[in-house]
């Protein structure tokens, strides 16, 4: 790809900003948060040429140096890392979570050059990359001189960090395999790719309370989890036949939880840009900025109930809004690992399980080598932390499966290790209580290995062949765990007069028609004890579950005592 | 449980039991009027989410709270039991029995026993030696001989630490008379901190020393009241990531022995002020001397000589709770109470006392302790008010941490319960 030579490292913005006039005009500005301040002082996108000219020539220091800088580096996609120093966290957006072979393999080069750390982790190595929950991919331990470098070659391959952090419109989400899933009614891809393009580098809804995230699909199985965004687009059918989506508002996890609220709205594909611009309308000038707490868009939905909000947008919105059409969503589908016929005859998709997103940059290399081997060239992450490739003639199908890189990306895992997700946690994360990412891979493999060994398949095909376990380092729940079968939060435990790391367990989540979250059933149970905790939990599982019942419906209907009896290892109470 | 009330009408969803934010600390201590402003929550938050309220002088979160429980864990008003912090006493129950009068062992007896459910077998607590000090050669604006200035100085002399955490008195011109925190790394500002801040600066929040130009590995020593030490000290014995605060950047905790402390606006400017008319821009010095509170112009002039239980009402609440007159997790305890006027009655309690002593003693004159019964005769004083206030016994053998749970049954239905407030 030619390199754009007027925008060579994409930090080009469009738009103006709107600043104060997002601000309800009651509001002095000595009541708004300090975040907010800092972004009225000196809008965040232009930390990037500030990193081009100077903090990549000067170091971290000079970014120190500039009050609010820190915060504003979210907006081209960076953060610092818990260490401190020169390392900081670097994420790309990759919308829809679609990319091309080449875009795979400029991060796999990105991971394998820039992101060293300064000691190998005995389970992951070095030089890696995390896909994550948001069809991002991140990077460790980069370092502020390298920055306008892997910009400009990131660009070089259509790849931006923009706004992949920050308060403004992250990556947009779509089900990964828009366009080829066999049966989607419609294609969800272009929609999320033209959202994105929409809110990218646009200064007017680049400084909004919070955190607004989209997600988009056109599939049955909700794998876009559109319940947890702010704005959820899921298909819809109108009395006339026509399809498109129905409109979710106010969705999220954190820690304090949300489903998404129906707005009785129904939308065709190509008024879905107009309407999340509508939307970010409402959210900029009618959601909190005075309590940081209390910013995200959920809060005003709540606030506003689903009549005010569609009111509210409605006022906002350049055209009228249309009441919700019928719901076609049918179930939750946690991922795509497998084979998987695609509405294109003759044609495969293979996912691959990635425990906790993590891969070194070599075999992203190698990934991008694969999609162009034996498929259409693409590879597509999903919102699970797995990749999929996608395009492959089923007579390829036999000598993709037989490359290496697949012994290592099973499509074919146990259960624990294909449903297994992670946050970043407190190897990097300067909220997270405990470390994750090890930890939840060993527990993963470990829980496998002593299925197998006692003969267990894990539970069966479809859902019920997956255990999915989520683990998030604290309430923030980047992890999801309130969605998960299994939901871990780290927490601290008092032993024997000290201190350990610890998690909360959460059982029986679930997006979809069944859609609910965890109930935390356990605190603080240390770390240690975990392992044997779980195999008791899914023993018991395979034990009492029903036919192809998946697991969060089994916990839901085990009384809760007794499952933290299980979990605790002692017996149950006697339930009268 | 998450205590906006917005959040509390969403889907919300059930929380394990015994789950612990932030928010127990403040129903459970600051809403319930107990914070002693010692900013132990603020230094042991491991994602600096506490922050200070600026009115208030009392802990705020300023972020996310991710429910790890630390900031009630190490609380001294919360889950911390600052008693099993104490190391045994050095002393035998003989010895005690010695020094103390008749009376006051009678006394005190009866207060031991009833607080600690045992005889009062540990006297002035660890002590490996004690003596009267004062500064050697005079410093200009001391306070009681100028005895911590002097070490302190003599200590970076020595090139014993880097810097001490100490209260200096704010430049702002509407807070005179107001102690705040700062790390001193030059003798100069030792001497500009010298003197007594009758007011709580939520001390250990100055433990972000990213602030201040210091070495890589700073050593600083803390200067402070009984409960910041006891804060401290338990942060340094139960060692988790603390974010910005360099808790493992201190090498010697010096205790101000402390009966009480006080609300700056109600006592300097409420009690003193305006009540009594007291020029705060001419006075030169205040102290509490033997139960009496002095405020002294720099003419000379007496401005206030009253009982200082004429001031209580400007006193911070969660003070009565603490038995820890004498400071008994530091490693050196200072205080005027057992000394002539003029010299400060020293206690060296631990091993890394004595040596910080020993490298500082050349600043220093030294002799033996005039009156130790009079340590003991407040000592016992101050714990027969903590045996009223403490809704607890006060068991140094109990585990360390006391949940919240617990703390809700015992404080349950006295004026001191927890207050939870939605906001």
């Amino acid at each position: 790809m030619p390199r754009d030579l007027d925008n060579p490292y994409g930090m080009q913005f469009r738009g103006r900003d709107r600043g104060l006039k997002f601000i309800r005009p009651y509001r002095n500005i000595g009541e708004l948060n300090p975040v907010e301040q800092l972004k009225l002082s000196r809008h965040p996108f232009e930390v990037a040429q500030a990193v081009i000219d100077t903090y990549s020539k000067q170091g971290p220091d000079s970014i120190n140096a500039v009050p609010g800088e820190q915060e504003r580096l979210k907006w081209v996609g960076m953060y610092p890392q818990r260490q401190g120093g020169d390392a900081f966290m670097m994420r790309i957006k990759a919308p829809g979570g679609v990319m091309t072979a080449a875009q795979v393999r400029e991060v796999g080069v990105a991971a394998d050059a820039y992101a060293e750390g300064p000691d190998e982790s005995p389970v992951f190595g070095n030089r890696y990359a995390d896909l994550t929950t948001r069809q991002d991919i991140q990077l460790h331990w980069i370092r502020i001189a390298d920055v306008p470098r892997i910009w400009q070659r990131f660009w070089d391959v259509g790849l931006t960090t923009v706004q992949a952090c920050g308060d403004s419109a992250r990556n947009v989400c779509a089900c990964p395999v828009s366009g080829i899933d066999a049966h989607e009614v419609v294609d969800a891809l272009p929609v999320a790719q033209a959202i994105s393009a929409y809110f990218t580098g646009n200064r007017e809804y680049a400084n909004l309370p919070r955190k607004f995230k989209i997600a988009v699909t056109g599939c049955l199985e909700d794998c876009a989890r559109v319940e947890i965004n702010d704005i959820g687009l899921w298909p819809a059918e109108q009395a006339d036949g026509s399809i498109g989506f129905n409109v979710l508002i106010g969705g999220g996890l954190s820690d304090g939880e949300r489903m998404a609220s129906d707005i009785d709205v129904f939308i065709r594909p190509d008024q879905a840009v107009e309407l999340c611009r509508g939307v970010a309308q409402v959210f900029g000038e009618l959601g909190n900025r005075e309590n940081r707490g209390l910013a995200r868009m959920r809060y005003l939905a709540q606030e506003l109930g689903p009549e005010g909000f569609r009111a509210a947008l409605d006022e906002r919105t350049r055209f009228t809004l249309d009441p919700a059409g019928r719901e076609l969503t049918n179930r939750f589908r946690g991922d795509h690992v497998g084979v998987h016929p695609q509405k294109q005859p003759g044609l495969v998709y293979v996912g691959c399980s990635v425990p906790v997103g993590r891969m070194h940059g070599i075999d992203l290399i190698e990934t991008a080598r694969l999609a162009e081997t034996y498929g259409d060239g693409g590879v597509r992450i999903g919102t699970d932390q797995n990749f999929i490739l996608s395009g492959v003639p089923v007579e390829r199908l036999d000598d993709l499966l037989a490359e290496p890189l697949l012994a290592t990306y099973s499509p074919f895992p146990g259960p624990f290790e294909r449903g297994v997700v992670a946050c970043t946690g407190s190897e990097f994360c300067r909220f997270a209580v405990v470390e994750t990412k090890e930890r939840a891979v060993k527990w993963a493999r470990r829980l496998d290995a002593q299925l197998t060994a006692a003969g267990a398949d894990g539970g069966g095909s479809g859902d019920a062949g997956v255990i999915r376990m989520h683990f998030s380092g604290c309430s923030a729940s980047c992890a999801q765990p309130q969605i998960a079968d299994i939901g871990f939060r780290g927490d601290i435990a008092h032993v024997d007069e000290h201190i350990e790391e610890a998690v909360d367990i959460g059982l029986g989540g679930s997006l979809g028609p069944d859609a609910a979250f965890i109930d935390w059933v356990t605190g603080a149970m240390p770390v240690d004890k975990v392992p044997d905790a779980l195999l008791r939990l899914v023993t018991r599982y395979q034990g009492e579950r029903r036919a192809e019942e998946p697991f969060h419906l089994w916990a839901r209907r085990t009384p809760e005592g007794e499952l933290a009896a299980t979990l605790a290892g002692t017996p149950a109470a006697v339930s009268s | 449980m998450k205590r906006y009330r917005v959040r509390e009408e969403m889907n919300g969803i059930t929380e394990p039991p015994g789950k612990v934010w932030f928010w127990e600390l403040e129903a459970g201590v600051i809403h319930a009027d107990r914070c002693i402003e010692c900013g132990t929550c603020v230094a042991v938050c491991p994602s600096n989410s506490i922050g200070i309220d600026e009115d208030t002088n009392l802990p705020e979160l300023v972020k996310m709270c991710t429910g790890c429980s630390l900031c009630w864990d190490f609380c001294p008003r919360g889950g911390l039991r600052y008693e099993a912090l104490w190391p045994p006493s050095t002393r035998s129950q003989d010895e005690d029995a010695e020094v103390l009068p008749d009376q006051v062992r009678s006394d005190s007896s009866d207060t031991y026993w009833k607080i600690t459910g045992g005889p009062p077998a540990d006297g002035l607590g660890s002590v490996v030696e004690s003596f009267a000090v004062r500064a050697s050669s005079t410093l200009e604006d001391v306070q009681d001989g100028g005895a911590v200035s002097a070490l302190l100085i003599g200590l970076l002399a020595a090139g014993e630490i880097d810097g001490a955490l100490v209260s200096k008195p704010s430049s702002d011109p509407d807070e005179q008379w107001k102690g705040i925190a700062t790390i001193a790394t030059t003798a100069d500002q030792i001497r500009a901190a010298s003197g007594s801040f009758y007011n709580q600066t939520m001390a250990l929040a100055a433990l972000d020393l990213s602030r201040y130009s210091l070495p890589a590995k700073p050593r600083i020593a803390v200067v402070g009241t009984p409960c910041e030490v006891q804060g401290l000290r338990a942060m340094q014995a139960r060692r988790w990531p603390t974010g910005a605060h360099r808790i493992d950047a201190v090498v010697l905790s010096i205790a101000l022995m402390c009966t009480k402390n006080f609300d700056y606006e109600a006592l300097t400017l409420r009690e003193l002020r305006d009540k009594r008319g007291v020029d705060l821009d001419r006075v030169s010095k205040m102290d509490v001397i033997r139960g009496r509170m002095i405020v002294e112009y720099r003419d000379g002039e007496l401005a206030v000589d009253e009982p200082v239980k004429d001031f209580h009402g400007a006193a911070l609440k969660g003070c009565d709770e603490c038995a820890d007159f004498l400071g008994r997790s530091a490693d050196i305890a200072v205080g005027s109470v057992g000394s002539m006027d003029g010299w400060t009655s020293v206690l060296i309690r631990t091993e890394r006392g004595r040596v910080a002593f020993q490298a500082a003693r050349s600043k220093l004159d030294v002799r033996g302790l005039d009156d130790p019964a009079a340590l003991l005769r407040l000592d016992a004083l101050d714990k027969k008010i903590a045996g009223r206030s403490l809704q607890r016994k006060l068991d140094p053998d109990a585990p360390l941490f006391i949940d919240f749970e617990e703390h809700v049954r015992n404080y349950e239905g006295t004026d001191r319960q927890p207050v939870f407030i939605r906001h």
